[in-house]
């Protein structure tokens, strides 16, 4: 018997080829979308699991809660958190350990490169139990002198050598010893470790906010608890910790309730990749959001297939109906014929799979590639894989099968068989409802590709409120050895031919750092606290960067004032001068710029300077400039300072504005110069304009990733769609014969074929709109400068476009078996049928 | 009609219609195609059924071969009443005892000879080497089995209609029923169809058959006439 069936089922497949061809290509277009994004999906929720202990170890984060701004979030934790944690909660933590990892600059020999160093507390690998290549683990801690190496990073150093023995310089002061090799870490893990040395806290005994304060946030702080269940329990407790542990020695935060301050939360390592949000993780994480958007797609691609399968099956039952009849006749029950047709799509599936995977094969490279990912197809070393592809091949052919199973074993032998006459092909209106059904997915999928798509473009031109063309940043200058250097650096590269202007700040946008400052009204504080953030610059930044005053004035060297002067004597008046952004005036409550021109506030500064602990300085006004986008524009604008420092100290970034067409010729200029005065720090440099854009590189990728699977939605509704055009044609063709008897050119019969196709299409779009612009509009909102999707402009741009988009395809689809059907002689239509 | 009886010599009741009716609606016509027609055939009996188009022969054929079922009266099969059994029950009967031949052959293309012949095999549990043996047997007795591996569309009408009664007889059924199997047929293939079911008939197989043909219907001992869906007039036929 199942010989017969698939034989039966072969000479099918074989004998109505273009059915065939739609059938197992709109399927296999489908799995392998499916495959593929079950393979990122996959690899999304694998991150970390590897990691021996995973389900019991959580990163500890920190949130500053400051009212009038944005509460600071930070994915690292205070340094003194950790011993608090170990002694209060000892029953349920394990260990817990800290890995401050700063930029810095690494000497190998003659060589220098930027490195990731990981310091790290000792118990690092009782909590992280990760294999070594080479050397031991636990020594490499026991002293301040010595280093681990990931694989990559001493093949990177050494190339064959054993690296062990070797020595490196870091932070162009610190020599350190190789002593072991780590095994690289697979790549789904949210850690970064390819230099791993002991965090020797008296290394930043003048910068206690790394290790030892409770209001910096530097290091991570990674717990081990006894059990899983230990995490939620010992989060539950951390606000009673705060308040037991935490003083904060500020003024104006002497009596506040600390807990209401600064909240900690413990970050599962399991939930890190997908779920964490807070910035300072080492590596750009997922989104839990994009792996369910995903997913969606890739059931709804699945779903466009299966239902091509059920419409294409039920619309062309007929040709199968006196089979089912004579095998009725023959005493098959219906169970028998629906376990055939079943049977059937199950094999119609299988041999798509086969093409599916040599798609994913084929595919698999470039989307590796466009993802940064190192996904595989690998059925021998993944056997789950083959499990879930046969499981995929199940569902699409139940799915897709299921109906027209149920459908065509209920013919009735008697009138099937009566002169040969072929029963109804189905109903008709089920298979445009689900034709309506599935460019529904299609024109959604379109609208919010576009949506995502015009965001990015949004982002990337939006007006920033400052120039960045041409500008080079020269990055981490602080790595100069000798801070003097820094203005000598900056003096020279301004005399360099080809450069305009050259400008010191500490940070340059899009910000990476977050520097606060605390203000108060009064000199003497009060309740009443200003957090804000500020910015050091030099008289040169704003007019780099094209900014021009709203009011008062911008830093200059007419007003030797402008810099802030701390006299020795305690008993007189510290001074400074401030430009602020117009958020910063509103959080004052000052409507009008002018208006605060000679304002004065008192700025809290040198807390952590022993000698002039809690010292105010009067800060007067001078300028007030318009808002500026120095971030993301997913994070709202917030109040900033700008202080003016003279010399060089606090500087970070030098900002360079090159003549246009001459960057090549400046680059060279200034990495002589710095080679000159740093030889052994390496040299980073990048363009503004790209760095602003790399920001949205993720939602680029997203947004391309998007667009692809929609193409492909849209190709295998599209396939479907041919399928019943061209089954419409061959069914109607007595129809269309008696018609150009009585008369109908071959445009009138086009209009009435392709009309028949454009109704679903056009009703698939009212459904789509509204569901597109509701996941948008969510969507959208996570950005806090966002195109409005309300605008009638934009409407009509982004949904009637794709509903064009897709009436327009969907024509050239049937209007050439429209017109093949139309042109053909009517006698031959007519002795057809 | 009287009820009915069965001398002790005489054959067993195969099937017996008693007030059977018919009705096809649609939402606005309601056809009678049948009405209480009362017909009773005997085990090895060859009934030819007459009539002009439209008088419900066909439906008469369809009903006695459980295709379809009436909208009224008894239908007793060897002594059962099928008339309100399940589908699956009648498909059970169905293979069991009943052989089908159409006018219009109904082989199945992408089947070949030999696999359309086995089909009428495949729904019994037969072992793969039985059904080959009856397979081969019967297509050398219709005189088919050196065209074993072509596909229908391959084949001459007459052929077809043999491979189609060769189906029909394959799985030994009590009961033939032709509908017009000579009707796709030319005079010459026509006979040596009737020849083949007159045969099938001396070995003991009822056949009922629906046909135009007056000279076909000669070949079947009772003749059964219909009219507008009514029985009009039977007429036996002596023994040849």
């Amino acid at each position: 018997m199942l010989r017969n069936y698939i034989a039966t089922a072969l000479r099918n497949l074989v004998k109505h080829r273009l059915y065939s061809a739609i059938n197992i290509g709109g399927l296999a277009l489908g799995l392998a979308a499916c495959l593929l994004i079950l393979l990122f999906v996959r690899d999304e929720l694998s991150y970390d699991r590897w990691l021996p202990n995973a389900d019991r170890i959580a990163n500890l984060e920190v949130t500053f809660i400051v009212p009038g701004r944005e509460p600071l979030q930070f994915a690292q934790s205070p340094g003194p958190a950790k011993a608090v944690l170990e002694a209060d909660f000892s029953s349920d933590v394990e260990r817990a350990v800290r890995v401050f990892q700063p930029s810095q600059p690494v000497r190998v020999g003659d060589r220098q490169f930027t490195e990731e160093v990981s310091y790290v507390d000792p118990g690092f690998f009782e909590v992280f139990d990760l294999p070594m290549v080479e050397g031991e683990r636990e020594g490499a801690l026991a002293s301040s002198d010595t280093v681990i190496l990931s694989q990559r990073t001493a093949a990177k150093y050494f190339g064959d050598q054993s690296p062990i023995g070797k020595v490196i310089t870091v932070d162009s002061k610190v020599d350190l010893r190789v002593v072991g090799v780590l095994r690289d870490l697979p790549a789904n893990t949210h850690l970064d470790l390819d230099l791993i040395a002991l965090f020797d806290i008296k290394r930043y005994s003048d910068n206690p906010s790394v290790a030892e304060s409770w209001t910096g946030a530097n290091a991570y702080t990674y717990v081990l608890f006894r059990t899983p269940e230990a995490i939620a329990r010992v989060e539950a407790e951390l606000p009673g910790m705060v308040k037991r542990n935490v003083v904060l020695d500020i003024p104006g935060f002497k009596n506040a309730d600390i807990s209401q301050i600064l909240r900690l939360d413990l970050m599962p390592v399991l939930d890190i990749h997908l779920y964490a949000h807070k910035p300072g993780y080492a590596k750009p994480g997922g989104d839990i959001a994009a792996v369910y958007a995903f997913s969606a797609i890739a059931a709804l691609i699945l779903l466009i297939a299966c239902i091509n399968f059920v419409n294409l099956a039920t619309a062309r039952s007929m040709k199968r109906a006196r089979e089912v009849a004579v095998r009725k006749v023959v005493g098959a029950t219906r169970r028998q014929i629906m376990a055939q047709h079943l049977g059937e799509a199950v094999l119609t599936a299988c041999v798509a799979l086969i093409l599916a995977l040599a798609l994913v094969e084929l595919a698999l490279a470039p989307f590796n590639a466009f993802l940064h990912k190192e996904l595989t197809l690998d059925f021998l070393s993944d056997p789950t894989l083959l499990f879930i592809s046969l499981g995929l091949v199940g569902v699409v052919g139940v799915l897709g099968g299921l109906y027209p199973a149920i459908y065509l074993s209920r013919f009735r032998p008697a009138r099937v068989l009566k002169a040969n006459q072929s029963s109804a092909s189905g109903s008709p209106r089920f298979r445009n409802a689900l034709v309506v059904f599935q460019f529904a997915i299609s024109i959604g999928l379109i609208v919010s590709t576009a949506v995502v798509y015009v965001q990015t473009i949004y982002a990337r031109t939006i007006d920033l409120g400052f120039d960045t063309a041409d500008v080079l940043v020269v990055d981490a200058i602080e790595d100069m050895p000798d801070p003097q250097q820094r203005e000598t650096f900056k003096k020279e590269v301004a005399a360099l031919p080809g450069v305009r202007r050259a400008a010191l700040s500490s940070d340059t946008p899009p910000l990476h750092d977050m520097e606060n400052t605390l203000m108060f009204r009064t000199p003497v504080p009060g309740t009443e606290r200003l957090l804000i953030e500020q910015m050091s610059v030099d008289v040169d930044f704003f007019h780099l960067y094209g900014v021009v005053p709203l009011a008062g004035r911008l830093f200059s060297r007419d007003f030797p004032g402008d810099v802030r002067t701390i006299p020795d004597d305690p008993a007189v008046e510290a001074t400074e001068s401030l430009i602020v952004n117009e958020t910063f005036l509103a959080r004052l409550g000052i409507p009008r710029a002018q208006d605060a021109i000679g304002k004065t506030l008192w700025d809290l500064i040198d807390v952590t300077d022993k000698n002039h602990s809690e010292r105010l300085a009067r800060a007067t006004i001078v300028g007030v400039v318009p808002d500026m986008h120095l971030r993301s524009l997913r994070t709202e604008i917030a109040p900033l300072l700008f202080y003016l420092r003279d010399g060089s100290r606090g500087f970070g970034n030098l900002s360079v504005q090159v003549e246009p067409g001459r960057t090549a010729e400046v680059q060279r200029g200034i990495a002589a110069i710095w080679q000159r005065l740093a030889p052994s720090v390496p040299i980073r440099t990048s363009f503004i304009d790209q760095d602003i854009a790399a920001q949205y590189d993720a939602e680029e990728q997203r947004a391309q990733t998007f667009a692809a699977f929609a193409v492909f939605a849209v190709l295998i509704a599209c396939l479907g769609l041919f399928g019943l055009a061209s089954f419409a044609a061959e069914r109607r063709t007595k129809e269309i014969g008696l018609r150009k008897v009585l008369g109908a050119s071959v445009f009138d019969i086009v209009r009435l074929l392709v009309w028949q196709f454009s109704r679903p299409v056009l009703l698939a779009n009212l459904i789509a709109w509204p569901a597109a612009f509701y996941f948008m509009s969510k969507w959208l909102s996570g950005f806090r400068y966002a195109i409005d999707l309300t605008a009638p402009l934009t409407l009509i741009g982004l949904f009637g476009g794709a509903g064009l988009i897709a009436v327009a395809i969907a024509w050239s689809t049937v209007a050439g078996h429209a017109a093949r059907v139309a042109r053909s002689s009517p006698i031959h239509a007519l002795r057809c049928e | 009609m009287a009820a009915v009886t069965t001398r002790k010599d005489s054959p067993p009741m195969l099937l017996a219609l008693e007030r059977l009716t018919k009705v096809y609606r649609t939402a606005e016509v309601e056809t009678t195609a049948l009405h209480e027609v009362d017909v009773h055939i005997k085990e090895g009996e060859f009934v030819a059924i007459m009539g002009p188009s439209g008088c419900g022969k066909s439906t008469l054929l369809n009903i006695i071969g459980m295709l379809d079922v009436p909208s009224t009266g008894r239908y007793l099969f060897r002594g059962d009443d099928v008339a309100g059994q399940s589908e699956a029950r009648l498909a059970r009967i169905r293979k069991q005892n009943i052989g089908f031949v159409f006018q219009s052959f109904n082989l199945i293309d992408e089947l070949t000879v030999e696999g359309n012949v086995e089909l009428a095999l495949l729904y019994h549990r037969i072992s793969a080497a039985e059904r080959k043996r009856r397979v081969q047997e019967v297509m050398d007795r219709m005189q088919i089995a050196h065209r074993a591996g072509h596909f229908p569309t391959a084949l001459s009408g007459g052929q077809q209609q043999r491979v189609a009664i060769a189906r029909a007889v394959v799985s030994s059924p009590a009961l033939i029923l032709a509908d017009e199997p000579t009707g796709n047929l030319d005079s010459q293939h026509g006979d040596a169809v009737m020849k083949l079911l007159q045969e099938l008939n001396a070995d003991g197989t009822t056949i009922v058959m629906v046909t135009h043909s007056a000279a076909h219907a000669s070949c079947a001992r009772r003749s059964i006439n219909l009219f507008d869906g009514k029985v009009v007039t039977e007429s036996l036929r002596a023994a040849s």
